[in-house]
């Protein structure tokens, strides 16, 4: 589903991103982890077609992101990690205005909306204008939105960030669900209990390069620790050597 | 101490500003100087022919120069405190910036430092405006240095006053709603009411303001008591600007004007004490500061329970039209008028549009009056609309179009990850803004052709130039910000007066000045076929900026630093 192939991309004379492959399957959560600075939000961007690669290629369902975005970005749902919205519009507002760009009809819209705000616990919030939303329902109606078009891949830039704990737990519910329907996530987090709990794979980046890529047992067994080493012991191991 | 803090970090910040990428930087000043003592120079000439002119009537001269002098001086001040409350609106309760310092033991300091940024931002016109209106002074009717030191300080004083008086009227106002808070909970009470109420007040103001300077006859106003006298008298000058603090930097003005310096003592130490007391006042208001801070985060006064909506009666968006490039529109619309800095602004604006257009009445008028060659004074009038009209939608498009690329840094990720070309964005930001401009700039015209009474041909080449100007302005505006994005802030206003900004601000002016130089030209009977030229080639133009947007578009990249 999504084929990222020797991405490199450079800022100026700085390398944020240094020849990076990997893939992330049908029905799959794959997880990016790393340090500060190691070009994980870069990486994001790259596939959620913000950023251009200075080389290399990525492909979403056989189409390239970069010769094909608007196919390529009908079928993707990205959460920032800061989601900055217009400080003027509602949160319904802005779920009509993000599903409107996306073409979903207005009555399907109407309904899938209903149902994602009482999902989230947002019901009765939406009319209230974003620049009174906390950090948390901010993040929530950001993940509404790339929920509403019903995306085959999800593109999460720290998705637990701000969120309270029932929250946190419905997020990783739905994005769980999300996958088991056979949707693809990519998850970008510092949070490794997360990545641990819902990842079928995690990749490790640092330096703006791949590290390590595998299962948890794959990853253990390259840190040549024991089978129930914890996450955040595997990643010292692999990331800070 | 924190203001030492303050002072230090903005200073940081402008070297960093010019450590990074030197030399664009080092030549964006430079090229901003150079535009600064442009304007400056332009200023200086205009006010020059205008005093010499005046200096040399005896009859008129100090009747003539105290009046230009007290409506001067009102106008600066009254632009002053208008923006100073504009800026100040949100810099003191709003402001997420100052929040470190209102968490500090130190939060008193807000409204002095709201005061302070306001009055640094009020310093373009004194450059600008005052000080080559004063060297002008100098170089015609002889001001002496003291004379002229102390007239700088006088209007340094007055415009400080003028900003103290507007936070001052902005903490009353702000105290005054967090004290009838219970007031605002009853179900009866509407802000909006409370908003409608206090704009009729000041159109009602404003409204005694603009009769008691201009209703009267400038001829009568300067004959009134004094016809067989061998100078013009400046009683009633004097009287009818008594009541305005610009009186007294005025007063200081005309002492040494009349040869008097010993005149000038009094009123500036009138005004020094009135900044002094205002800043007193200031001092006081702030020990309350907090408190109203503090409630005045709630948004609308108090704080309210989420209600379940009867979800029967959705929202719809977009209202008004359908599609991406609805939904686009909708957008632009919402953040437009929903922002109160970009509604103030606009309406600031507007309003000072409005009452340059309303004085064509009042000089029409005198023009009848006086049988001055009425055709003639119309056809410079016509033109002089085109130069004005050109500067305002200059304004608005260096304010809203030029960086509206550039102001969506933070959110750009909304549009720029959904599945649509910018090209789309491009072109719906261009007819969104091309209409709201065409809309206004064409209200203002129509009201120009009824004040000034245009035959039906002159008002249609008028009015045909207005619009293609505007139209031609907002696609070169767009296509400039698009070719030139700079994410490194969201404020408009710093935006604008970069690099490009300056360079589109030269455009417009210089577009705005051969449009109407080709009018006028028509007008007193020369060929059509320059200015036909003109519009054919400006509505290429309009086709060419809004149909094809630049190639960089595509390559745009977001977020880069965020």
């Amino acid at each position: 589903m999504l084929l990222v192939q020797g991405i490199t991309k450079r800022f100026g004379q700085k390398i944020a991103v240094k020849d990076v492959s990997f893939e992330v399957r049908p029905g799959e959560i794959f997880a990016l982890i790393g340090p500060n600075g190691s070009g994980k939000t870069t990486m994001v961007k790259l596939i959620a077609g913000l950023l251009h690669p200075t080389s290399g290629d990525i492909q979403i369902f056989g189409r390239s992101v970069t010769k094909d975005p608007v196919a390529t970005k009908s079928v993707v749902g990205y959460i920032p990690d800061e989601p900055a919205v217009w400080a003027a519009m509602t949160g319904e507002e802005f779920l009509h205005f993000t599903g409107a760009l996306y073409g979903v009809p207005e009555r399907e819209r109407l309904m899938r909306i209903r149902k994602l705000l009482t999902t989230f616990r947002l019901a009765g919030l939406e009319q209230e204008y974003f620049e009174d939303y906390s950090r948390g329902n901010k993040q929530k109606f950001a993940i509404l939105a790339a929920l509403l078009h019903k995306p085959k891949l999800l593109l999460i830039d720290e998705p637990i960030v701000g969120l309270d704990p029932t929250s946190a737990e419905i997020a990783k519910r739905e994005f769980s669900a999300f996958a088991k329907r056979g949707g693809a996530v990519l998850l970008v987090t510092h949070t490794l209990p997360v990545a641990e709990e819902i990842a079928a794979r995690i990749g490790i980046l640092k330096e703006g390069t791949l590290v390590a890529i595998g299962t948890m047992g794959e990853l253990r067994r390259r840190a040549r620790l024991g089978p129930k080493a914890p996450l955040d012991a595997v990643y010292r191991k692999l990331a800070e050597r | 101490m924190i203001f030492g803090t303050i002072l230090r970090y903005h200073l940081f910040r402008t070297g960093r500003y010019f450590a990074r990428h030197s030399f664009a930087r080092l030549f964006t000043a430079a090229m901003f100087m150079l535009v600064f003592f442009g304007v400056g120079y332009a200023v200086y000439r205009f006010f020059l022919n205008g005093f010499m002119f005046m200096s040399l009537d005896t009859y008129l001269r100090e009747a003539l120069f105290l009046y230009s002098s007290e409506l001067f001086l009102f106008i600066v001040t009254a632009l002053v405190f208008v923006s100073s409350i504009i800026s100040s609106l949100l810099g003191l309760f709003r402001a997420e910036r100052d929040q470190w310092i209102v968490a500090s033991p130190r939060f008193g300091i807000v409204p002095l430092y709201v005061s302070a940024r306001a009055f640094a931002s009020s310093a373009w016109p004194f450059f600008i405006i005052a000080l080559p209106a004063l060297f002008a002074i100098r170089n015609s009717f002889g001001l002496s240095g003291a004379g002229m030191a102390l007239s700088i300080a006088a209007i340094a004083l007055l415009v400080a006053f003028a900003v103290l008086c507007a936070v001052i009227f902005l903490m009353i106002v702000s105290y005054a709603l967090a004290a009838i808070e219970w007031i605002l909970r009853a179900p009866f009470v509407r802000l909006g009411w409370i908003i409608a109420i206090g704009s009729l007040a000041l159109v009602v103001g404003g409204a005694w303001v603009s009769v008691r300077l201009s209703s009267t006859d400038v001829v009568e106003l300067f004959r009134a008591r004094t016809e067989n006298a061998a100078f013009a008298g400046t009683e009633a000058i004097r009287e009818k600007f008594a009541v305005f603090p610009s009186h007294l930097a005025a007063g200081v003005l005309a002492a040494y004007e009349a040869g008097d310096p010993a005149g000038a003592v009094v009123p500036f130490l009138r005004l020094l004490c009135s900044v002094l007391a205002a800043g007193v006042l200031l001092y006081i208001l702030s020990r309350w500061y907090l408190p109203v801070w503090q409630k005045l985060q709630e948004g609308r006064f108090h704080a309210e329970p989420a209600v379940l909506r009867d979800v029967s009666d959705p929202v719809r968006f977009p209202r008004y039209f359908t599609g991406q490039t609805g939904a686009l529109f909708e957008k632009e619309w919402l953040t437009l008028v929903r922002t109160p800095r970009n509604a103030l602004w606009l309406g600031f604006m507007l309003l000072l549009w409005m009452v340059q257009a309303g004085l064509n009445a009042y000089i029409r008028h005198s023009l009848v009056k006086y049988r001055v060659n009425l055709e003639e004074a119309v056809h410079i009038l016509e033109a002089l609309q085109v130069v004005v009209a050109v500067y305002f939608m200059s304004a608005f498009i260096l304010r809203f179009v030029f960086p509206a690329f550039s102001i969506e840094r933070k959110t750009a990720w909304i549009v720029a990850s959904a599945p649509l070309d910018l090209a789309r964005v491009y072109r719906a930001k261009f007819m969104f803004y091309a209409i709201v401009f065409l809309l206004i700039g064409g209200g203002v015209a129509a009201m120009n052709i009824a004040v000034l009474d245009l035959p039906l041909a002159e008002a249609a080449l008028f009015f045909s130039l207005i619009f293609v100007a505007i139209a031609f302005l907002t696609a070169l505006g767009l296509a400039i910000g698009a070719l030139f994005p700079n994410f490194e802030t969201d404020d408009p206003e710093i935006l604008s007066t970069s690099m490009p900004g300056l360079g589109l601000t030269v455009l417009c002016l210089a577009y705005g000045a051969l449009g109407a130089g080709l009018l006028y030209e028509v007008l007193g009977g020369a060929s059509l076929v320059p200015l036909a030229e003109f519009l054919a080639a400006s509505l290429l133009g309009i086709c060419v900026f809004a149909g094809f947007p630049p190639r960089s578009l595509q390559r745009m990249e977001f977020g880069v630093d965020n």
